[in-house]
């Protein structure tokens, strides 16, 4: 009768936490409200937060391109107010995983809004933000959005910079 | 019966998590569904598209809005009339179903294209994020470098202009 509950326990382990199943979804836990932190500080132009979660050899995927290391991923992100100005997000959604192979992964979507600085255009661009943690810190950021204001904002630098 | 309690107890305790909200999967019919629709775009079959998307589908395609499926087709076309060919470099997704009772799923794909007119051979790294509502995806966002697609689609604008007429 024992061995026969012990094989009912490890069938049951078996069918109840393998299915097509590859992580659950977490809302309010502690991965979420540092990315939530992270982008609120981004929008006052403020970088403690990212820097304190950001793993030495972090990688970021910027809309294709790949910046390897801390000190490259901050510059990145800080030339952002270079070209623009009064950025926010809103349709804000976050939310982690916790997957099968026990790491954690934090999304963040929203509408990036924002001035150029060189237009003046106002831009509205739906973005994808994903965070993937390693020993508590950020490890890789795939950043999935569409180029086209800093294209714009290039160009009209580009045609001040020729008049100068 | 006893050992049958302490057995259930133990199972939901160790499947739960007091913070969850949903689950993540990436082999159940609406991921397989998808993956399916994306493989027969390439090939230029639309059969599929009336099984997964909504007459009425709201579209957003890098912030520029449309609705319904006529629309959709139009769109998947227009790539095909860009570019000779089109192949799936790779691709990721997954399906979220949260206790909210609400489904969605994330794709990221990259294509690889290669120009009609210029013959030039790049690639298109798109995310697609998939609305489902009765098994059918009601909203669709797209999002990807529109830089290159822009010079590509101007190009095949400027090729129809300089068609002798009667072609």
């Amino acid at each position: 009768m024992r061995i026969f509950f012990i094989f009912l326990a490890f069938l049951f382990f078996l069918t109840s936490c393998t299915s097509d199943v590859i992580g659950v979804v977490l809302k309010n836990d502690i991965y979420s409200s540092r990315v939530n932190q992270i982008m609120n500080d981004h929008q006052e132009v403020k970088f403690h937060t990212l820097k304190k979660y950001l793993d030495e050899d972090v990688s970021i995927e910027y809309s294709g391109k790949l910046y390897n290391g801390k000190q490259n991923l901050i510059e990145v992100w800080e030339s952002e107010f270079y070209y623009f100005s009064n950025v926010f997000f809103d349709k804000k959604e976050v939310l982690t995983t916790f997957n099968k192979d026990r790491s954690y992964t934090t999304i963040f979507k929203a509408n990036w809004n924002a001035k150029g600085n060189f237009t003046s255009k106002t831009y509205t661009v739906y973005s994808f933000y994903e965070f993937k943690w390693k020993y508590d810190r950020i490890n890789e950021i795939h950043v999935h959005w569409n180029n086209e204001p800093y294209y714009k904002e290039w160009d009209k630098l580009i045609k001040i910079k020729e008049y100068e | 019966m006893n050992r049958l309690y302490f057995l259930f107890l133990f199972l939901l305790i160790s499947c739960s998590n007091p913070n969850q909200v949903g689950v993540v999967k990436n082999s159940d019919d609406l991921s397989l569904k998808l993956v399916t629709f994306i493989n027969e775009y390439v090939d230029k079959n639309y059969k599929t598209l009336d099984s997964i998307f909504s007459d009425s589908v709201h579209l957003n395609l890098n912030n520029r809005v449309y609705k319904g499926i006529l629309k959709l087709e139009d769109g998947l076309e227009l790539y095909h009339k860009i570019y000779s060919e089109i192949l799936i470099d790779s691709q990721f997704l997954c399906t979220f179903y949260l206790d909210d009772g609400s489904i969605k799923t994330f794709q990221k794909v990259n294509f690889i294209t290669k120009n009609k007119i210029t013959r030039n051979v790049g690639s298109i790294r798109a995310f697609f994020e998939y609305k489902w509502s009765d098994s059918n995806v009601v909203e669709l966002s797209v999002v990807f470098d529109s830089e290159t697609i822009n010079k590509e689609v101007k190009l095949y604008k400027n090729s129809l202009k300089n068609l002798p007429i009667g072609n």
